[in-house]
């Protein structure tokens, strides 16, 4: 085949032997561009950038979103009274009134716990089970969705969407009950029970996403070539969904939080005396209106982190979003 | 001012806010449209004919900013002074008399505002900026506003975008909205455009009129369906019957055939023309395309890198293009006699951040001269009403 | 080896949606020569990207045969050899939608050579890629990294091309290349198209709406009109002697800018709308439209005749 056409290999022999000197300006240039391919990556993120500082509340919800990863990660280091977190007692400390003190700025709980240290350690629970649920659902969920996606109106799609809808069609809440009822409660079965059906959030969205995009022609011109499927799916389609997807798990911790702390409200979380948010509402429910302060300022906190990761998800779309 | 211009461009520039800095599209860009003619916007994209459109309407968008510039608009005569008025034609605050008559014809005449002689006509000036010019005639006088439009408030802007200045847009299928039916969107133009309940009584009737005025055959059908379910072209005939639905001044058609077959754009071209001529609007042809306008305007503006780089009569530019940029231009479009492809025009549009300095087409003209970089050339008379921007003559 | 790269014989495509069958493509026969450029006039609805998507593809024949180089192509891409698909390949009409926007132009033109391995070393990937941007034009240094969104509309319809013929593929499907650039980037890419074909030996299908295009760039013009073909014969004979009436009047609304142009254009001119390819009027497809049309028009589809020298029309009407 290729001998009877001129290929361009040849024609590049011939256009090398002629030219030496150049040959050699081109090595090095060759080398310059060869380390260069950082670059696209930089500027597509000043314009995310640019787009994202726009909205003032992105910031805000990013400042919110940095304090919560400041607080779970060192949390244990600036709380004022660690040792309260589990297990400790001191009646006699029971129930100071927050605000009246620089050394319990919260209050304390019926135990003497400080609330403030016990909130901040509240943190670092409701982002474990964030990162675990996300963890286990976003890689699962893409990938199905980009497989049904890629092969949309065939038997791969049918069985895994129709697999997904049954999964969405029960309340996370319920689905999570049913779970922990049957086994022993905890925070390992509650994390489970979420991320099993939380994963089919992402295959919709994805699903969705690859749909609109089969039909590109970026995606028919990598077939024509001869890319394989797998390829395709994963370095042609998954990137122009990232924005979907990372919006749609910023904005998924504020839910994850809500659920785990309902399942915790309930008794099926986290149980006493772990510093889990949703249990400590529960506790300071029964000695609510009085003593406010032991439910309020972990109810807060959850309120906080949610409004911070909802900003932020807002902000991450607007980012995202090509126009201007 | 003349008295015979309906839309005056005047020193327009306009930027844009982005991400890298401040896009400063329009360059002092200067256009004028005579009542009765018909004149074409050629340019490729980007170079700030869309910018100007949207302009003379005010639908930029939240980051674009009007740097200088005045769009004036000379509407209609609206009454004519018998000479006796012209006792009351002197310099200094608007005789109460002229006033009155003013007031009777609601016309709103803004307090402190001065009568003062313009060459051979008279200027209502309020504030230091025209709001009236009165000009003699045989017959008398006669008045007619002239509004800036880039200052204009938002009531006197629907009356402008109602009344005097109407688009055919580029796009019929994003122009139409696809949840209501033609029906429904014909009689919101209707409405909207001032015409009392009195004088179009069945908004029905009035709109088959139209149809049969664009070619539709079947105009009851078209009235009843939906927008996706004619064709691109009879979407561009309803769009092209809802802007002359009711007399206007201008008609600014933004590239109204690009997305239409060849065959169907060349139809909807010679309609376009004969509506024009029937009742002789002003019209702005805002195309890419020499050709396409070639047989249906009198006047060609070239617009490049965001200023008229050469205007003049429909048949020099063709015959005798002067701008090494509509010369290239002619010479990229393909033939038919055949000759193959010309090498285009080398470089590519400005980046309107860092925009070239002096002539904005100095780094791709193939005989840029020392002072092309330094210096933006101004629009010269040729001669023959032919108007250059470059330093070569 | 036959000199016909590419054979088609009464190939059809229909399309099934819930309102009908559209007849995208209704039986049509030709046949391309290496190193030939055959051009494909139509308007919408014609089947004239349908054709082209049907040669790469994209849309398989559901009727008739096609052969590349005497091997069966009527399956769609997706199943064919690599050889195959490292001969054919193509050049959309948006150039924003044909590059993904996430990936660098680097890696857009190497990949194909990365799938047909045609490179050892990243080294060997820039250097190649670096070329190739080279032969459309394009500088390189500037752009090998930089992604579709901060290029201009002609860079990037460059950067397509250059990754059509990455691979040194014998036949290159071109689908309106040239509709969405500016008249200026129009004749600059026209331009690098022709000399990459005669310096490459390439064979073009190439597809537009464009009468003035084909003039200049392709051998021989087929006219397609609702799925079937009006005309077929060598370039110049069609600006000589036109004789479909459909032809005509493709001809009489071309744009022109000269008066010589003028002269060659006749004074014909169409009614109506194009019909719908799911309603196809019977007979003749163009009698509803037809300045001409008779009797036989409305009930017998005429069919393809040399009633010249290699110059095939069907019409009723000529001979």
């Amino acid at each position: 085949m290729s001998s009877e056409s001129k290929s361009i290999d040849d024609k590049m022999e011939k256009n090398s032997n002629e030219k030496t000197e150049d040959d050699h300006i081109e090595e090095e240039k060759v080398e310059e561009l060869t380390e260069k391919k950082e670059s696209p990556w930089k500027d597509s993120l000043k314009r995310k950038w640019y787009r994202f500082s726009q909205n003032p509340l992105s910031l805000v919800g990013l400042s919110i979103a940095i304090i919560t990863i400041f607080l779970t990660l060192f949390g244990e280091y600036i709380s004022p009274h660690p040792e309260h977190a589990f297990y400790y007692s001191n009646y006699q400390d029971a129930f100071i009134e927050p605000f009246q003190t620089m050394e319990y700025p919260f209050g304390t709980d019926e135990y003497g716990r400080d609330v403030l240290t016990r909130t901040i350690f509240g943190f670092r629970y409701a982002m474990t089970m964030v990162v675990v649920v996300l963890t286990l659902s976003v890689p699962t969920g893409v990938t199905a969705g980009l497989v049904a996606g890629y092969h949309k109106d065939t038997w791969v799609d049918t069985l895994i969407m129709r697999i997904a809808d049954v999964f969405i069609a029960v309340p996370p809440l319920v689905l999570a009950l049913s779970i922990t009822a049957m086994v022993d409660p905890g925070p390992m079965y509650a994390m489970l029970a979420v991320s099993l059906m939380w994963w089919t959030w992402y295959t919709r969205i994805v699903y969705n996403n690859v749909s609109s995009l089969v039909n590109e022609e970026f995606i028919k011109s990598a077939e024509i070539m001869g890319d394989s499927k797998l390829h395709i799916m994963f370095s042609e389609i998954l990137p122009n969904c990232t924005g979907a997807i990372l919006t749609k798990a910023t904005l998924d911790v504020g839910w994850v939080i809500i659920v785990g702390a309902s399942l915790s409200f309930v008794g099926l979380g986290a149980q006493a005396p772990t510093p889990d948010l949703g249990t400590m509402v529960a506790n300071g429910a029964d000695w609510m209106p009085g003593r406010w302060w032991v439910a309020i300022f972990p109810a807060i906190a959850i309120s906080f982190i949610i409004l911070g990761f909802n900003l932020l998800g807002d902000g991450i779309q607007d980012a995202f979003e090509e126009g201007s | 001012m003349s008295k015979n211009s309906v839309l005056e461009i005047e020193d327009l520039n306009v930027g844009y806010n982005t991400y890298r800095g401040f896009s400063d599209v329009l360059d002092d860009l200067n256009l004028t449209l005579k009542k009765g003619e018909k004149i074409g916007v050629i340019g490729e994209s980007g170079c700030g004919k869309t910018t100007t459109m949207k302009s003379i309407h005010q639908i930029l968008s939240d980051n674009a900013v009007i740097k200088s510039g005045k769009i004036y608009f000379n509407g209609d005569e609206l009454f004519a002074l018998d000479r006796s008025y012209e006792k009351y034609l002197e310099k200094g605050p608007i005789h109460t008399e002229l006033q009155d008559t003013f007031e009777e014809n609601d016309l709103s005449v803004p307090s402190k505002s001065k009568l003062s002689k313009e060459g051979d006509s008279w200027a209502v000036k309020s504030k230091g900026t025209v709001r009236y010019g009165i000009y003699q005639t045989e017959n008398g006088m006669i008045i007619k506003p002239r509004r800036d439009v880039l200052k204009m408030k938002k009531k006197e802007l629907m009356s402008l975008r109602r009344r005097h200045v109407s688009m055919i847009p580029q796009d019929p299928t994003a122009s139409l909205n696809p949840l209501y039916k033609v029906k429904t969107q014909m009689k919101d133009v209707l409405k909207y455009s001032g015409e009392t309940t009195e004088e179009i009584e069945d908004y029905k009737e009035r709109s088959i009129e139209l149809f049969d005025e664009v070619a539709l055959t079947d105009p009851e059908r078209v009235l009843d369906s939906y927008p996706f379910q004619l064709s691109g072209g009879m979407r561009q005939r309803v769009c092209i019957a809802m802007s002359v639905a009711v007399a206007k001044d201008i008609l600014i058609a933004d590239e109204p055939t690009t997305n239409l077959d060849v065959t169907i754009q060349d139809q909807v071209l010679r309609l376009i023309r004969d509506i024009l001529e029937e009742r002789d609007f002003s019209a702005i042809f805002v195309s890419q395309a020499l050709g396409a306008v070639r047989k249906f305007v009198d006047r060609i503006y070239v617009v490049y890198g965001g200023t008229v780089v050469e205007s003049a009569s429909t048949s020099r530019i063709f015959t005798d293009p002067k701008h090494p940029y509509t010369v290239g231009l002619m010479e990229s479009i393909p033939k038919l006699t055949g000759g193959g492809f010309s090498v285009g025009i080398a470089g590519q549009t400005p980046d309107y951040v860092d925009a070239p300095s002096g002539c904005r087409f100095h780094p791709r003209c193939p005989d840029a001269k020392d002072r092309c970089k330094e210096e933006k050339p101004d629009l010269v008379d040729l001669g023959n009403d032919h108007y250059v921007a470059c330093w070569r003559d | 080896m036959s000199k016909n790269l590419i054979e088609a014989k009464n190939l059809k495509r229909y399309f099934e949606i819930e309102a009908g069958t559209v007849k995208a493509i209704d039986g049509i026969d030709f046949k391309i020569e290496r190193e030939d450029v055959l051009g494909l006039v139509g308007e919408s609805g014609s089947g004239k990207s349908t054709t082209g998507k049907a040669l790469m593809g994209i849309h398989p024949p559901t009727g008739g045969t096609l052969t590349f180089k005497g091997k069966d192509i009527s399956t769609p891409v997706t199943e064919r050899s690599m050889d195959i698909k490292k001969e054919m390949n193509m050049v959309f009409q948006d150039p924003g939608g044909s590059l993904n926007p996430t990936k660098s132009v680097f890696k857009i033109v190497s990949l194909p050579l990365k799938i047909h391995n045609l490179v050892e070393s990243e080294e060997e990937a820039v250097n190649k890629v670096y070329e190739l941007l080279d032969t459309v034009d394009l500088d390189a240094e500037r752009f090998m990294y930089r992604r579709p969104g901060d290029l201009g509309q002609g860079e990037k319809q460059a950067v397509a091309i250059a990754r059509a013929i990455a691979t040194d593929p014998e036949f290159v499907v071109l689908d309106e290349p040239t509709s969405a650039l500016d008249v200026s980037i129009q004749a600059k890419i026209m331009n690098i198209l022709i000399n990459l074909q005669k310096e490459f030996d390439m064979t073009y299908l190439f597809i537009t709406h464009d009468l003035g295009l084909m003039r200049n760039i392709a051998t021989k013009v087929a006219i397609m009109y609702l799925g079937q073909f009006f005309e077929l014969a060598e370039t110049h004979r069609f600006f000589e002697e036109p004789l479909h009436p459909y032809t005509k009047v493709l001809l009489s609304s071309f744009p022109t800018t000269t008066e010589e142009e003028e002269k060659l254009k006749p004074d014909l001119k169409a009614k109506g709308e194009i019909p719908s390819a799911m309603d196809p009027p019977s007979g003749c497809r163009f009698h509803t439209r037809c300045p001409y049309k008779e009797e036989t028009c409305k009930k017998e589809n005429p069919k393809l005749k040399e009633v010249r020298d290699d110059h095939y029309v069907a019409c009723h009407l000529v001979d």
